[in-house]
């Protein structure tokens, strides 16, 4: 609407003989009469007041006010406050139970039972849910055994550049079967009752592999992610492990 | 060193037969490059981290193929893909550490297309090597991997002669268990060059990792009938269980006699540059009873004069473990429950029932450690040495 009046100010008409497009604010009946935005833009910091954002709509929040005070007299600025109405904010609750069986002379382990629930709200397509809540799982247990960010620290240099190295589960790394469960009780802030589902399994489901690698080795806490075979027959040798503390690049 | 879409330009040659392909080797040379399955050479020259002229494609040469049995054993053909050596009715009865060893590489997609050969002559894995760096192996004058800094979880224990690079092949350390030959083909005939001999460390040619010469060609691998229906044993450790190379993996033949180990072969691949004969295993198992008393003596010295980089000391506890072969697995099977209310602005974290824990954290991003640490929490055990 600012780019609109700038126009009319100073090419005639009003503002509603205007229109804008490809970098242009133009006359909706002649497009040769226009202005390009960089020159709206410097008769914004011209004219000041609320085309420069010296000037501002009061009922906006301080954050906002102090971020366009900052700005203001750099170009053309516009802020304004989203009145749409909203309400609630929906929980994603979700639950992982795993079981695993862990080899103490390799380090690997296999999960023999993984089952994941979900309070979803309202179930609108069944098997695209439990698609959900299975693929979430298998993305945690990646998170949580496998998948690495490694960095050559000296030479800046990535080791994990694609996804053979990037290691992704594969499906000999999930369990056969993923048991499914959803709780179907429609979300009151949401017009159909539903609710996101998805990622929460994933959070879960690495919480709860992490916990079952714990418990499997007494008691060891890693304390980062992903706990590789690596870190557990150190663990299980007495070992030092070979990691830093607060290293972020794993090994 | 990202990898790029489009195949870079080379003259192919496809030769039907071997006289054929040693002429166009010996024609380039060092600017030529023998593809058996290609699983190994296209990433080379995708990553632009090779260069070849020319490319000989070995898929056309019909001697290449096939397993024939023959006076002293089998002759398996180079370019014999490894799908094809885990379904062989012979090797599987026979020789079944192959055909285990060969099961266990990559993926199904990859031992369709990838060969017996390919496999054994497939070139380091080191990531600073394959990302095209100027290291030793690469022809220059530094070892990114052998430094402070160095990232070398995957490197050696034994046998560092400025490169610490490791032979990456699963069948590499089964053929060297099975006293296996390599019949090599060149401009000046055929040699036969022992499976202990055909793997070259840094030491000996530190831009090879056979004694295969630019010229040459490994044609086949006979495997005698020495060890045909001894006992086998093979296991490899990866951090995936499908298209990942071993962190360490052992091969192992043992023919036994009145109860007493009479001969036997112990071989792991990933410690060093070359399959590694774990030779003082194989003194001690040797003449003794197959138990776990011998088997826990052998596994104990199989590490004995590794020299472990900043990364992968955790190769020595293992590969002692997977040299205890025959040893009764001990497993100890663990369980634990966990739950997650992700977004949940302030829950608190409650017990449900003995064994199963349930947790609150604060939002899905730190659901995962926050999670744990309240388990940690409620178990009151206390953390690792790195807390």
């Amino acid at each position: 609407m600012k780019l609109l009046e700038i126009a009319a100010m100073d090419l005639g008409g009003s503002a509603e003989d205007y229109d804008c497009g490809d970098d242009k604010v133009f006359a909706t009946a002649d497009p040769s009469k226009h202005l390009t935005f960089a020159q709206a833009a410097q008769r914004a910091i011209e004219l000041g007041g609320k085309y420069s954002g010296e000037e501002m709509n009061e009922d906006m929040h301080g954050i906002t006010k102090a971020s366009v005070t900052a700005l203001a007299g750099t170009g053309l600025i516009g802020a304004a406050k989203d009145k749409h109405p909203s309400k609630g904010l929906p929980p994603a609750l979700a639950t992982s139970f795993i079981k695993i069986e862990l080899d103490v002379e390799t380090g690997k382990f296999e999960i023999i039972d993984y089952v994941g629930t979900a309070d979803c709200g309202t179930v609108i397509h069944p098997q695209g849910l439990e698609h959900q809540i299975r693929g979430g799982g298998v993305m945690g247990i990646g998170m949580a055994s496998l998948e690495r960010i490694v960095y050559d620290p000296q030479n800046g240099l990535p080791a994990n550049v694609g996804f053979h190295q990037a290691k992704p589960p594969s499906y000999l790394d999930v369990p056969l079967e993923m048991d499914v469960g959803y709780v179907d009780k429609p979300d009151p802030t949401n017009p159909v009752g539903a609710r996101g589902i998805g990622e929460p399994l994933m959070g879960c489901a690495a919480s709860a592999l992490l916990s079952a690698i714990s418990d499997a080795l007494g008691g060891v806490y890693f304390n980062r992610t992903p706990v590789v075979p690596d870190m557990i027959i150190n663990a299980l040798a007495e070992k030092p492990q070979s990691y830093k503390t607060l290293q972020v690049s794993n090994q | 060193m990202s990898t790029k879409d489009m195949m870079p330009q080379f003259a192919l040659f496809q030769p039907t037969d071997i006289e054929n392909a040693l002429d166009l080797l010996e024609k380039y040379g060092e600017r030529g490059w023998k593809v058996a399955g290609g699983q190994d050479s296209y990433d080379w020259f995708k990553d632009r981290a090779k260069r070849p002229e020319a490319v000989i494609d070995l898929g056309g040469i019909a001697d290449l193929h096939g397993i024939r049995e023959t006076a002293d054993g089998i002759e398996i053909g180079a370019m014999t893909t490894l799908s094809e050596i885990v379904d062989n009715p012979m090797i599987v009865e026979k020789y079944g550490v192959l055909a285990q060893a060969a099961g266990r590489v990559a993926s199904p997609q990859i031992r369709n297309a990838g060969t017996l050969g390919g496999n054994l002559c497939q070139d380091a894995r080191c990531w600073y090597y394959r990302a095209g760096l100027d290291c030793y192996r690469a022809g220059g004058n530094t070892c990114y991997a052998d430094t402070p800094e160095g990232m070398n979880r995957e490197h050696c224990l034994f046998g560092a002669s400025r490169c610490v690079a490791v032979t990456p092949s699963d069948t590499a350390a089964a053929v060297t268990a099975l006293d296996a030959e390599m019949v090599i083909h060149g401009p000046a005939g055929e040699r036969v060059v022992p499976a202990a001999e055909f793997f070259i460390g840094p030491a000996v040619n530190i831009t090879r990792m056979t004694v295969v010469e630019p010229s040459e060609l490994l044609v086949a691998i006979r495997i005698p009938s020495k060890w045909a229906g001894a006992d086998f044993y093979f296991e490899k450790v990866a951090d995936r269980n499908t298209w990942d190379f071993p962190l360490v993996n052992v091969a192992s033949a043992m023919i036994m006699n009145n109860g007493v180990v009479e001969d036997i072969r112990i071989v792991c691949s990933g410690v060093e540059c070359v399959p590694k004969r774990i030779t003082g295993a194989e003194e001690i198992a040797r003449g003794s009873a197959p138990d776990a008393e011998t088997a826990d003596l052998a596994g104990s010295t199989a590490s004995r004069g590794a020299t472990p980089l900043n990364y992968n000391h955790f190769k020595i506890p293992l590969m002692e473990n997977l040299v205890k072969a025959g040893d009764p697995r001990r497993s100890h099977l663990g369980w634990s429950c966990f739950a997650t209310a992700a977004m949940c602005m302030g829950s608190k974290p409650l017990k449900a029932c003995p064994g199963t824990y349930f947790g609150c954290s604060w939002g899905l991003a730190v659901a995962t450690i926050v999670g744990h640490m309240i388990f940690k929490a409620m178990t009151g055990k206390k953390a690792g040495a790195d807390s």
